[in-house]
């Protein structure tokens, strides 16, 4: 068993690794910590989580551009991968989409950050309709659908989806949250939604509120 | 300064002086309708392109000073195979052009006179230029390089190549610069007077200046030169606000920085994040007026979105007059209705009204009190 000096070292290179966008190395350094031993929630909890968060930061406050959030999370992606064998069942299941328009950056981004808080995602990608939400999120019986709108001209598309569920009848079994640079809080409680998410970080607590919300509605 | 045509008020206002009365057009807007559900079914018949275009920028007895043609369209990744769905409001793209890194090398430069719609759209344009001959300032227009990646490459994947693989973006930037370039020939063969690069938003405030100068800024530079070389006078079209104005500054060779909107949040911003989907902001349109004084031309709209949308025609007025009266002085100003007379946002009569309050309160020497 290695002490936890070296592997302490180990997590600290992890770190430099992600910080410089270093994806083969930070890749290698996650693979050389869990050889000893480091459990899947220690490490995605307690270490790589938290440095997504770091960078997140530090982009939203200006201070690095978009390349920081985008690797950092292709990396996160990875890691997740590397530990699944370990990690518990996904917490649920997330359709998710862009509405409107092509622009799916702030979608993928999200879709990566709930992953690795272990959701099971579901991507209809972008320029979807709203009745593409509800179809998927049927059939794979979601518990979720995440909308991403960038387009004033498409956010009336949001509110169909709320619709689009009424309809299909499962507005009560499934949570629906909404984000995108045209979204606000505001908009999102009109139309009926039951969250709206400004940052990646605030669709992973979102989830987990959700899926509290769900379980205790059984 | 009296009796202009339409041709040398917007050369006179590109190059910063005062023409006869400030330009006044109807944006770019309408044309989207071509590219996207309205019309699509017409991207393969130049002749009624460009009859359809001229209509747009013709309305009754008003005629825009400026016409951009080809707005939200992606002949260019068409060309290369690209699938675009079109019967959307806005174009989706169907199928990654680029699905791994080594299809960059896939790319060629294209000829504007041989691949996929390009030669209707240069069709179009001798076809428009023809027709409004004085009485229209024509823009071909294209995405910028890096705007165009985006369109051919998913967003994220782009960006994971930006770090891991830049010279293979690098070698597709250069690729699809110089198809831009042999585009703009061939417009300017048939009649363009200037070329229009439209760099949206998300690519630009996402970026940190470092990413700009690689990926967008030489690319740019390069078109602006070319263009500039043969004699088109060239704008930008970027969104406010903008975290990299000053690398536009630096780019000698363009004439204009045009805006049609404030922005939605952004993050990496240097103007006032109190910029939402409000109207322009009097204190920060004055300081990016100051920064461009002297030095680039200013396109914006004549009156804010959210007034030409639900605004009277009284308070289209004052909006248009205030604009007029503060940053109209001295020339160097072209304006566009918001969304063109009949466009798809605003009313047709707040469009009216703002190109009225041009004709009569923009005419140089501006003196609003």
């Amino acid at each position: 068993m290695p002490s936890a000096k070296v592997r302490d070292q180990h997590v600290q290179s992890f770190k430099e690794f992600v910080s410089n966008l270093d994806v083969s190395n930070a890749v290698k350094m996650a693979e050389n910590t869990k050889k000893e031993g480091i459990s899947a929630t220690e490490f995605i909890d307690k270490v790589v989580i938290p440095i997504v968060e770091d960078i997140l930061a530090e982009y939203r406050k200006g201070e690095s551009g978009l390349p920081g959030p985008v690797i950092s999370m292709y990396i996160a992606h990875q890691i997740v991968d590397l530990f699944r064998d370990q990690l518990p069942p996904f917490k649920g299941k997330v359709v998710i989409g862009t509405t409107g328009t092509f622009h799916d950056l702030g979608k993928n981004l999200v879709k990566e950050m709930l992953y690795l808080h272990n959701y099971d995602l579901y991507d209809i990608h972008s320029n979807a309709e709203p009745e593409d939400f509800v179809k998927k999120a049927l059939e794979v019986d979601a518990d979720i659908i995440a909308c991403n709108c960038m387009a004033l001209s498409a956010r009336p598309n949001t509110a169909v989806i709320v619709e689009k569920m009424k309809e299909a009848g499962v507005r009560n079994r499934i949570k629906y949250m909404v984000g995108g640079a045209v979204m606000t809080p505001e908009w999102a409680r009109e139309i009926g939604a039951d969250g709206y998410g400004d940052t990646m970080m605030d669709a992973a607590v979102l989830a987990d509120r959700f899926m509290r919300e769900l379980k205790k509605g059984e | 300064m009296g009796g202009m045509n339409a041709v040398e008020r917007v050369k006179t206002a590109l190059q910063l002086g005062a023409p006869d009365r400030v330009p006044m057009s109807f944006a770019i807007w309408p044309m989207e309708r071509l590219s996207t559900n309205e019309h699509y079914a017409l991207q393969w018949d130049a002749e009624k392109l460009a009859r359809k275009a001229i209509s747009i920028f013709q309305y009754n007895d008003y005629q825009s000073d400026e016409a951009a043609l080809s707005y939200l369209n992606l002949a260019m990744v068409e060309a290369w195979g690209g699938k675009i769905d079109y019967s959307k409001w806005w174009p989706g793209v169907m199928e990654w052009l680029i699905k791994e890194p080594e299809d960059y090398g896939k790319l060629w430069i294209l000829n504007p006179y041989k691949d996929g719609r390009l030669p209707i759209l240069v069709k179009q344009m001798e076809l428009v230029s023809k027709t409004v001959k004085e009485n229209m300032f024509v823009w071909g227009q294209e995405f910028s390089p890096f705007t165009l990646l985006f369109h051919i490459r998913e967003a994220t994947k782009a960006v994971i190549d930006m770090v891991i693989n830049p010279n293979l973006v690098k070698m597709a930037l250069e690729t699809i610069t110089e198809s831009t370039i042999k585009f703009l020939h061939a417009l300017k063969e048939v009649g363009a007077n200037g070329f229009r690069l439209n760099s949206q938003r998300w690519d630009r405030v996402f970026f940190s200046k470092e990413y700009i100068k690689q990926f967008d800024v030489p690319y740019v530079s390069k078109i602006l030169k070319e263009a500039k070389r043969l004699g088109l006078l060239t704008k930008m079209f970027v969104e406010l606000p903008n975290p990299h104005l000053d690398l536009m500054l630096e780019l000698s060779d363009l004439n204009c920085f045009e805006f049609l909107d404030t922005a939605p949040r952004v993050h990496t911003n240097e103007l006032p994040k109190k910029w939402k989907w409000e109207d322009l902001n009097e204190e920060d349109l004055k300081a990016v007026r100051e920064k461009l004084k002297g030095r680039l031309c200013l396109g914006m709209p004549a009156a804010g979105r959210p007034i030409m949308e639900k605004g009277t025609p009284e308070e289209v007025e004052m909006a248009v007059k205030k604009w007029l009266r503060l940053i109209g002085p001295g020339g160097g100003l072209t304006l566009e209705t918001y969304s063109g007379a009949g466009g798809a946002w605003g009313s047709k009569e707040n469009a009216l009204k703002a190109i009225n309050t041009v004709y009569k309160y923009g005419k140089y020497p501006i003196d609003i009190h």
